[in-house]
């Protein structure tokens, strides 16, 4: 009970009055709360945003290295797991046994390689890459400063780095098929291919690209590093380009793109940086490399000879090794095999060696992409299938020589497509020692079965397995996203 | 008389809020005093119930308010002591009231929005303040500890026993995974930092990362305050009530308010406090009868020819960590204090200089510092006022957790059997003895020579400061228009410096001799806001008061943080610049919140139903949409029965809350960035980052419900107060891993479902009041239970843990949150599976408070029991298998020894030994207060009180628990895995002698 109520007409409209008043108050105040939507706009000053490298002119220049960097970074562990599968290698670390078990014996059941261990590599930091190939297309597509030449030859150089990732994916998972495509949106799950599928989109991607640097004027508008050099320019790294594309031909070849994918390898060969006269080991080993060294934010060579003392050759290597005419070693031999103190694997699971790897004699030294020496068999290869055995054992024979300090082959174009074909995998086993070749190539003509086993329990696998993560993350999507073994 | 009365008036007018001149009005006089007592209550609110028109009392206990004529009820409350109503009738001018101490608390106001509160007793939502007194009964290293076990739903913790601070504060349950987990603390009306910043321990222990870690003894930044500035702390538990504050407030909001100036003549006080302390436990270790038991702990040949040599007529033993922790150098603390006011200005002005000693060798903490709050009335409808505050916070807090240096003592001598004389130094050369075990070379050191040899030092400047303005805009019979605007600014500058010199037995390890290492925080925050709130008070029977505020608010935060750290020195360089191996790191933080509120508030029905609604609309620079609002609604409602069915009953007060709050994303969560590629041909590169940022990254969304009620007893000798809480919080801040195929790694997204469910009950008392002896008792007792209901992702880890080896928490889809993961042979094989092994969330945490005064004597203790909570007990760990636990020698379930028992069914991969049950009893406070008579004080010139107080702080601790203490973590504040002890710094009890003389 309040005993002052006045209820005058006039305070009625002064109260009218005040709670307007009252109103035009609360509102304005509002207003001195208020800021711009555009102070809230801040730019992460810590790490480089996608957003806005776009607009940073030396964006370019750091994405192109990018791609060059992720590709070395891929490539470490790519010849050594594919080097431990086609018996050339060992990783024998004394702490971690694995290092050695997932690659060389099986497990029961459907996978005989466990999708969540070791031996699941060369896919997550390929895939990496892609995605960094990917943004690289995109900044250069939607750049506003490049002319259009300079976006031919920026594209084309991405499409070849590309071809190349996805050429180490499919060729350690065959015929499992992969992934081709990179989503925009990383969460959207890109469906599996066939094998076939993968290599045509290589091989077209591959095109593509050489289109895409013919049309590229004289100068990339980004600079390549040193272990590109004599593929400095756009028509230059066409003979790049052409050369993976006949590597990717003949995995095509002998993966069911038949008698059309040899005579790929031959014209893009052509066009490639071969050199069939070379004589001296420079010669040889003229191609495109992945340069190291020791500096702050660089990597040093991961296989070489000083720091890796893990790194073991498998004791076939000397077996097998070509003799010369004084039953001295071959030069391949001599020149990349070295003795190593005696060490072996997990105890009963492993065999001992004393061999290793020579041809990376420092923490700098660069390790080979493609280079002339493999063009020169590439190109025996594809002679061979295509009827040329001659030729074939002329350029086997030039290698022999040439390489390895050999005397010429005995065989002739009279011998069996057979017997040549395996001279042909000797000199390219010696003479790409640990450049990722041996067991892919023995898998490409059926001859996985020839590799030795040090063991009753070892295997040799035939493709890696597509990794756990891949196949968890696809569990949640529908059943076409399902990954092949998954 | 007359002049009397003109004081009165005089101290009154500035307080006064403008009356409406109207021939129908009367002035009522009286007196405010103490009951029993009749001493003098100043700064005692008087009031007409309901009306915004109120006058203070002056330092004699008077007052005088103009009321209109007829009938009026008047007022008179103050916090502390209970309301007290009159009814004047028409013809009475004058009135006298008696106030009653609040025992239960029911008195005071909670803060319902920026610019609004409401008188306790109407709260529509639980209410937690704890004040001055109650806060400042017993010193401690940071104002959390002050507050341990004083409010219901709170669980604070220490994360180790070093000096300076460095505590916990959870509020209900953990919220987020990865987002923030502390509460928002707001220090008059500036919301300040509480960011952990490691001061670079970890260059030396290489703990974790190169330079800095969680696990180097973090003190948070809230041990810049000083508690005995502090008038009153509000806790805001739930989403109705912290909602105020949007997105950064799933925490709950902790808002302080500092002491401010009294009307009148200006009092001084002068604390001054002298004290010690001492371990509370020792972990003891392992005593050996003969070198042949000794043998295989000695750790290789350097070990096994000390251990020849000392154990040559039987192995002795020395008290290793009572001589490292034994440290009693004197702790003291100087506080002086003034507050006064004179025309239109009131101050309050503080200075205070507090050195904590350390017990380990070598440690301290010394907090300097002043502040100054003013108030100033400009004519009578404005109202400004000011605060200043600044610190330095200086902190040598030695080594303690986990270490990969051989450095961090606890962690040692779980190795290192105590079989030689370490503490005793060369008087030639300075040097101390080598460690001759584990390992006896540079893998291990002599703690006594490390913590005398190397300097980490930690020296904090903090300044804040708030302006305030309050403008009354309409002041009618009815109405009430009042415009404020608040600004605030805290800023601190951190600085670690790390320095080891060469000769130390550790410093080759690394294959650097010598390292130092310089740290610099930077931290700046701002905020401002204006408000308006407009009362509208009908004063009808229905209606008693609607109150309506809006307003808006500018936040800023920027931390930049910078390391160097330089191992291998040249020869007396003390910088990392020269060094061989020079490591720098900076990291740059920013975020930017705006924000609208509207909030409605209605007293209904004679004050005895009160509804609260409101929303608040945030918008920050890290959320992935800067432009979009995103809205936090709340409604509340009361219902007061005054003396409901029987009248012991004094009344019940019944509530319900519902709100929202959020919790903002972390810096850079939305940011889709590249990483550093590297060099490759000496040439930098651009590559895509394995964590991909979302781009619509939204806050954490917590919805909580809450039901409670307080009732008051038998004259307000019992009060009750019951709450039960719901929160579930939604769009969780996580990392989805993406299929390897899109080139990325994991991805930050929103999604799944968090859930509390909790209890909180008070009970307070005055279970005896016989003449001049009281006795009040208040029971806090909290318990909850915390999900996972739901996550869009495989099951994981949560980050800051040692792994299934050591026990951590796990989120995973349908379990509780708390639970502890960790292997055991639980498998249907019997073989090792990660699996639950023990919840670290206690059954339940009760505190008991109880104070008896008798005349001018009190006592006053707190006891804090945790019941349940399982620890990760690392520690015991380490002395296990170095075959130093104390009880090694004891006498296991299968007739061996029990640390051989223990440590080799984890070498099983059974790791249950270690997991333990961390149930406790400690005494936090006790202390005798002694209130000298007036006489005696008046003795010292000028003075007018004089209190004599001894207290001590964890005086005693309860519990089976194995090493120091169960509180602790390795990890420091962490939204889970708070469990891990692992050679923390160990625990102390803090013993005070405290004289206080008023001026």
């Amino acid at each position: 009970m309040t005993t002052f109520n006045p209820s005058s007409a006039h305070s009625v409209r002064q109260n009218h009055r005040l709670a307007r008043r009252a109103g035009v108050l609360l509102l304005s105040s509002l207003a001195l709360g208020a800021c711009s939507e555009s102070r809230l706009d801040l730019t992460n000053p810590n790490t480089p945003t996608v957003a806005g490298a776009g607009s940073d002119p030396q964006a370019l220049q750091l994405q192109a290295t990018g791609l060059l960097r992720q590709l070395r970074n891929g490539n470490g562990a790519f010849v050594t797991s594919t080097g431990r599968f086609g018996r050339e290698a060992y990783v024998y670390s004394p702490q971690e046994g694995r290092n050695t078990t997932n690659y060389l014996i099986p497990n029961a059941g459907a996978n005989a390689l466990d999708p969540a261990g070791f031996a699941s590599g060369n896919w997550a930091a390929q895939y990496g890459n892609l995605r960094d190939v990917f943004n690289l297309k995109n900044s250069v597509t939607n750049s506003t400063t490049l002319g259009e030449a300079q976006k031919r030859a920026g594209l084309g150089f991405a499409k070849t780095i590309e071809g190349l990732e996805l050429l180490y994916v499919i060729s350690t998972r065959d015929t499992l098929g992969a992934v081709v495509e990179i989503k925009q949106n990383a969460s959207e799950p890109a469906r599996f291919v066939s094998r076939d599928s993968v290599y045509q989109y290589i091989l077209g991607t591959l095109d593509e690209a050489a289109a895409d640097l013919s049309a590229g004027g004289a100068a990339f508008p980004f600079a390549l590093h040193s272990g590109f050099t004599g593929f400095t320019t756009p028509s230059t790294f066409l003979s790049f380009n052409r050369a993976i594309t006949a590597r990717a031909a003949a995995y095509y070849a002998t993966s069911g793109g038949g008698a059309s994918a040899w005579q790929k390898v031959l014209s893009a060969l052509d066009a490639s940086f071969i050199n069939t006269a070379a004589t001296t080991r420079a010669a040889l080993d003229v191609g495109a490399y992945h340069p190291h060294s020791g500096s702050t934010g660089d990597a040093v060579n991961p296989n070489n000879a000083v720091t890796n003392t893990d790194l073991y050759a498998h004791m076939s290597i000397l077996a097998d090794a070509p003799r010369k005419a004084d039953n001295s070693l071959d030069d391949r031999y001599l020149a990349k095999i070295g003795t190593r103190t005696a060490r072996t694997g997990p105890a009963g699971l492993s065999v001992e060696s004393t061999l290793g790897f020579d041809m990376y004699p420092s923490t700098s030294s660069s390790v080979p992409i493609i280079r002339n020496e493999e063009l020169i068999l590439l190109r025996a290869e594809a002679l061979l299938a295509t009827n040329a055995k001659a030729n074939a054992l002329t350029l086997i024979n030039g290698i022999r020589v040439n390489s390895g300090g050999l005397a010429v082959s005995t065989l002739s174009a009279a011998s069996s497509d057979a017997d040549v074909l395996t001279e042909l995998l000797l000199q390219k086993r010696y003479s790409l020692l640990l450049e990722g070749h041996r067991w892919i190539d023995m898998r490409r003509y059926n001859r996985l079965s020839q590799l030795p086993l040090d063991l009753p329990s070892h295997f040799v696998a035939r493709v890696q397995p597509v990794p756990q993560a891949e196949c968890l993350s696809r569990a949640r999507e529908a059943a076409e996203f399902a990954g092949p073994g998954c | 008389m007359a002049l009397t009365l003109r004081r009165a008036l005089l101290a009154a007018v500035p307080l006064l809020l403008p009356l409406i001149a109207g021939a129908q009005s009367r002035d009522i006089t009286g007196r405010v005093t103490q009951i029993g007592t009749d001493v003098p209550l100043a700064e005692v609110t008087v009031s007409i119930v309901g009306q915004q028109i109120g006058t203070l009392t002056n330092e004699r206990g008077e007052f005088r308010l103009r009321v209109p004529s007829g009938e009026v009820v008047v007022a008179a409350r103050q916090i502390g002591f209970k309301r007290v109503t009159a009814r004047v009738p028409d013809g009475q001018s004058t009135v006298n009231f008696q106030l009653e101490k609040d025992v239960l608390q029911l008195e005071g106001v909670t803060v319902t929005g920026q610019a609004t509160s409401v008188d306790r007793r109407v709260a529509a939502t639980a209410v937690a303040s704890v004040n001055t007194a109650e806060l400042n009964r017993v010193p401690a290293r940071s104002v959390e500890s002050n507050l341990a076990g004083k409010v219901a739903g709170a669980r604070i913790s220490e994360n180790s026993g070093a000096p300076g601070g460095g505590a916990q504060i959870q509020i209900r349950g953990a919220t987020s995974v990865l987002g923030q987990g502390d509460p928002l603390y707001v220090v008059d009306g500036v919301i300040i930092s509480n960011a952990s910043n490691s001061s670079g321990g970890s260059s030396i222990t290489r703990a974790g990362g190169s330079s800095a870690s969680t696990q180097d003894q973090v003190v948070n930044r809230l041990a810049d305050l000083n508690p005995n500035d502090i008038e009153n702390i509000e806790v805001l538990k739930s989403a109705a009530a912290s909602a105020i504050y949007g997105s950064r407030a799933t925490n709950g909001v902790v808002v302080i308010t500092t002491k401010r100036g009294k009307a009148g003549k200006a009092t001084w006080n002068v604390t001054q406090r002298i004290g010690t302390q001492a371990l509370q436990r020792s972990l003891s270790s392992r005593k050996f009868a003969t070198l042949a038991d000794v043998t295989p702990w000695v750790g290789g040949p350097v070990g096994l020819a000390a251990a020849t040599e000392a154990c040559a007529g039987g192995c002795p033993w020395f008290d290793w960590q009572g001589d490292l922790y034994g440290r009693v150098d004197p702790s003291w603390e100087t506080i002086v204090s003034a507050s006064g006011g004179v025309n239109n200005t009131r101050f309050f002005a503080s200075a205070t200089d507090r050195q904590e000693s350390g017990i380990q060798i070598n440690t301290g903490a010394r907090r300097t510092g002043a502040r100054i709050n003013l108030d100033q009335s400009i004519g009578t409808r404005l109202t400004a006022s000011l605060g200043l505050d600044v610190t330095r916070n200086f902190l040598q807090r030695g080594l303690g957790n986990n270490d990969n240096a051989g450095l961090s003592p606890t962690y040692l001598f779980g190795y290192t059997p105590a079989i030689v004389d370490l503490k005793t130094a060369d008087p030639q050369t300075g040097r101390y003895p080598l460690m001759p075990f584990n390992g006896g070379g540079s893998g291990t050191s002599n703690p006594f020579e490390v913590l005398r040899r190397i300097t980490q030092d930690e020296t904090v400047w903090r300044q804040s400061g708030n302006v305030r303005l309050g403008f009354l805009a309409i002041n009618s019979a009815r109405n009430t228009v009042q415009l404020s605007y608040l600004g605030g600014v805290d800023r601190f500058q951190q600085e670690g410096y790390q320095y080891s010199p060469n000769f130390l037995q550790f410093e080759p390890a690394d294959g650097f001799l010598g390292t130092a290492a310089q740290n610099n925080i930077s931290s700046l925050q701002f905020n401002q806001g204006a408000n308006a709130v407009w009362t509208w008070t009908p004063a009808t029977r229905f209606i008693s008061s609607i109150t309506t505020s809006v307003g808006g608010s500018y936040e800023l935060q920027n931390q930049n943080v910078y390391r160097i750290r330089g191992r291998g020195l040249l020869p007396t360089v003390r910088v990392p610049q020269g060094a061989t191996d020079i490591l720098i790191a900076n990291v740059r933080t920013e975020f930017r919140d705006q924000s609208y509120y509207v909030n409605e508030q209605l007293l209904l029905l004679d004050e005895k139903l009160a509804l609260n609604a409101g929303v608040r609309a945030d918008r920050s620079s890290a959320n992935g949409d800067r432009g979009k609002f995103y809205s936090f609604p709340k409604l509340s409602a009361s219902y007061r029965f005054e003396q409901p069915f029987f009248e012991q009953i004094d009344g019940i007060k019944f509530r319900g809350a519902w709100g929202q709050s959020g919790n903002r994303p972390r810096f850079g969560d939305r940011d889709v960035l590249y990483a550093n590629g590297g060099l490759i041909g000496g040439q930098s590169s651009l590559v895509s980052a394995g964590l991909l940022g979302f781009t619509d990254v939204k806050p954490e969304v917590m919805n909580e419900l809450e039901f409670g009620f307080d009732a008051s007893f038998l004259g307000s000798r019992i009060g009750l107060e019951f709450t039960r809480y719901q929160r579930t919080i939604k769009d969780l801040l996580l990392t989805f891993p993406l299929p390897p195929s899109s080139g990325l790694g994991n991805q930050i997204i929103n999604g799944g479902q968090l859930a509390v469910l909790g209890t909180e009950g008070v009970l307070s008392a005055v279970p005896v009041r016989r003449g001049n002896f009281e006795w009040t008792t208040r029971i806090i007792y909290n318990a909850n239970a915390q999900f996972v209901d739901s996550i869009p992702v495989p099951s994981f880890n949560v980050g800051g843990s040692f792994g299934a080896s050591y026990g951590r928490n796990r989120i995973v889809q349908g379990t509780r949150s708390t639970l502890i993961w960790g292997n055991a042979p639980l498998a249907a094989d019997g073989s090792v599976r990660d699996t639950i092994l023990g919840d670290s969330n206690p059954v339940h945490q009760t505190t008991f408070s109880n104070e008896f005064s008798f005349k001018s004597f009190s006592v006053a203790v707190l006891a804090d029991w945790r019941n349940g909570g399982f620890v990760s007990n690392m520690t015991n760990n380490l002395f296990d298998e170095g075959g130093q636990a104390r009880d090694f020698d004891d006498v296991a379930p299968d007739g061996g020894k029990l640390g051989d028992f223990r440590y080799g069914q984890f070498a099983d991969g059974d790791i249950r030994p270690y997991i333990q049950k961390g149930s406790f009893v400690k005494i936090r406070e006790v202390t005798l207060n002694y209130q000298a008579p007036t006489s005696l004080a008046t003795r010292l010139p000028g003075a007018t009180s004089l209190r004599f107080t001894a207290s001590a702080r964890n005086i005693a601790l309860f519990t089976d628990y194995w090493s120091f203490d169960p509180e602790f973590n390795n990890f420091g504040n962490t939204n889970f895995n708070r469990f891990i002890d692992l050679g923390p710094f160990p625990s102390s009890r803090q013993f005070f002698f405290s004289v206080d003389v008023g001026f």
